[in-house]
């Protein structure tokens, strides 16, 4: 198992009672997303859709890669990592 | 992306080639650059850049750009000065207020350096004139506010091949791209589809720091130069998150999405759409955002008509401090605890308790109904559409905003 230390953005942080960080244990990116559904509900729910694929206004990069175009020998997490939830904002 | 180009391959324009003396003294501090040199000079004379908004993005962008001699720089934005931009939109000042943004930044933009041609949209910029207006120009600065321009910006930018240096703020936190770029990802390859609309409060809702969009424009300013110059990397292929409360600047890798409906192999955005009814604005009702779907709730007439009977139940306001001081139900015993505290509050309320939740339209409020009902509050109810719903149909002295 390794640590993953999720990182929450200031727009999401209403979803985790405002939490801007906090850690799963995992060692792969699905035990990491069911990680995260156990953690924060919440977060999660903005997160996946009901098919638990992540939505297409938040972005999950696992040590600066994006989730979603890991190929199937990256999704094992082998040593501590850190996620980077990136939803959309529009504030200019 | 490797080897990108200059974005003026010969002449664009019809400013002179050589530099005048004064325009050596003016530029002296970059022209001794080794990368920028005359030739470099002589090519930010020529170069042609668009501002999509005069807020707090395009501020400084604006004032870096027109200072290092951008030659022609246009500005499109139909807002006008208000003494609330002020505080980070330091194109404008004081007496700017009440005028059109365009206007002022005309006006200050042409004391900071006549040499710039200023070209001004007093209006929003639209599907039906946006490919008119970008078409003109050698690159895009994007310091919008909405995500129906940012949609806007991205597809029209793609649809005329026109590279778009992205920039958004929120709070304490921003972001910055190079969008548009041949080979490289658009908006789109990143953000595939618009949020709820009520998901993402703006900065009037949701506030931000004011030199974070100094910081995320002036990081924009950048690369419009260097892609003008053709030096450097420019930000294209990666995110730049900026997180000004930890001064963390990360980096993420964002990859052109074969897929992308704009795009990618086989797009299926070939011209404008209605962006307005793409990003779930006014012209469509609001889905219920996917997390606080079956929260229970009442409406305004409902409370209204509780407030008058034997049992009133408790009010709990959930938005942030500024936002009480617009407008509140203080008068019918609400308390203020911002959504973001109620962790910490939730010893002082009554699990037992009928405790009505609202915020300004009923998502945040929603969400706390779902914090507070997990927490054991089974009486905790949303107020379906805020206190601007109880504004528009029962108290019509309360502003709404």
């Amino acid at each position: 198992m390794s640590r993953v230390t999720v990182h929450v953005p200031a727009p999401l942080r209403e979803l985790t009672g405002g939490r801007a960080r906090f850690a799963v244990e995992a060692s792969t990116v699905d035990e990491m997303f069911t990680g995260i559904r156990t953690a924060e509900p919440l977060l999660a729910g903005r997160i996946f859709d009901d098919e638990g694929t992540v939505r297409g206004f938040v972005n999950l990069f696992l040590d600066g890669r994006d989730v979603r175009r890991l190929e199937p020998e990256s999704r094992g997490i082998v040593s501590d990592a850190e996620l980077s939830v990136v939803p959309s904002v529009a504030g200019g | 992306m490797g080897g990108v180009g200059t974005l003026m391959d010969g002449s664009s324009g019809t400013r002179r080639p050589d530099l005048t003396p004064e325009e050596l003294l003016r530029y002296n501090r970059q022209i001794i650059l080794p990368r920028v040199g005359p030739e470099g000079q002589v090519r930010l004379g020529r170069a042609r850049i668009l501002l999509v908004g005069a807020g707090g993005l395009g501020s400084p962008a604006a004032l870096y750009l027109a200072a290092a001699g951008v030659g022609r720089l246009g500005i499109i934005d139909g807002d006008i000065v208000e003494l609330s931009n002020l505080q980070r939109q330091v194109l404008h000042d004081t007496p700017s207020v009440g005028l059109a943004k365009t206007d002022s930044a005309l006006h200050r933009l042409s004391r900071l350096n006549p040499d710039v041609e200023i070209v001004t949209y007093p209006f929003r910029l639209e599907a039906r004139n946006a490919l008119q207006i970008l078409g003109d120009w050698d690159a895009v600065v994007d310091g919008s506010d909405n995500f129906p321009t940012r949609y806007l910006v991205n597809d029209a930018c793609v649809l005329l091949g026109v590279p778009f240096v992205y920039g958004a703020v929120f709070r304490f936190e921003g972001q910055a791209s190079v969008f548009s770029m041949r080979d490289g990802p658009c908006y789109r390859c990143l953000f595939r589809d618009p949020p709820p609309p009520e998901a993402v409060p703006g900065c009037s809702e949701a506030g931000v720091l004011g030199v974070l969009p100094g910081l995320i424009g002036t990081i924009q300013a950048t690369e419009a130069i260097k892609l003008v110059l053709g030096i450097g990397s420019p930000l294209v292929g990666r995110l730049l998150l900026v997180d000004s409360l930890d001064m963390e600047f990360r980096e993420v890798e964002v990859r052109r999405d074969p897929e992308c409906a704009v795009c990618g192999d086989e797009p299926t955005v070939t011209e404008l759409i209605d962006y307005e009814e793409f990003c779930g604005g006014e012209t469509v009702p609001a889905a219920a955002p996917p997390e606080v779907e079956g929260v229970p709730e009442i409406d305004v007439e409902e409370l209204h008509a509780l407030l008058g009977g034997d049992r009133a139940p408790r009010i709990l306001d959930v938005r942030e401090p500024h936002e009480w001081s617009i407008s509140n139900l203080g008068h019918l015993g609400a308390t203020l605890v911002p959504l973001g505290s109620l962790q910490e509050h939730l010893d002082e309320l009554d699990p037992a308790e009928e405790l009505i939740v609202y915020c300004r339209t009923g998502y945040r409020s929603a969400i706390a109904v779902v914090q507070l009902r997990k927490a054991g509050h089974s009486g905790a109810v949303n107020l379906r559409g805020g206190i601007n719903e109880w504004a528009r149909r029962i108290d019509p002295s309360l502003p709404t905003y």
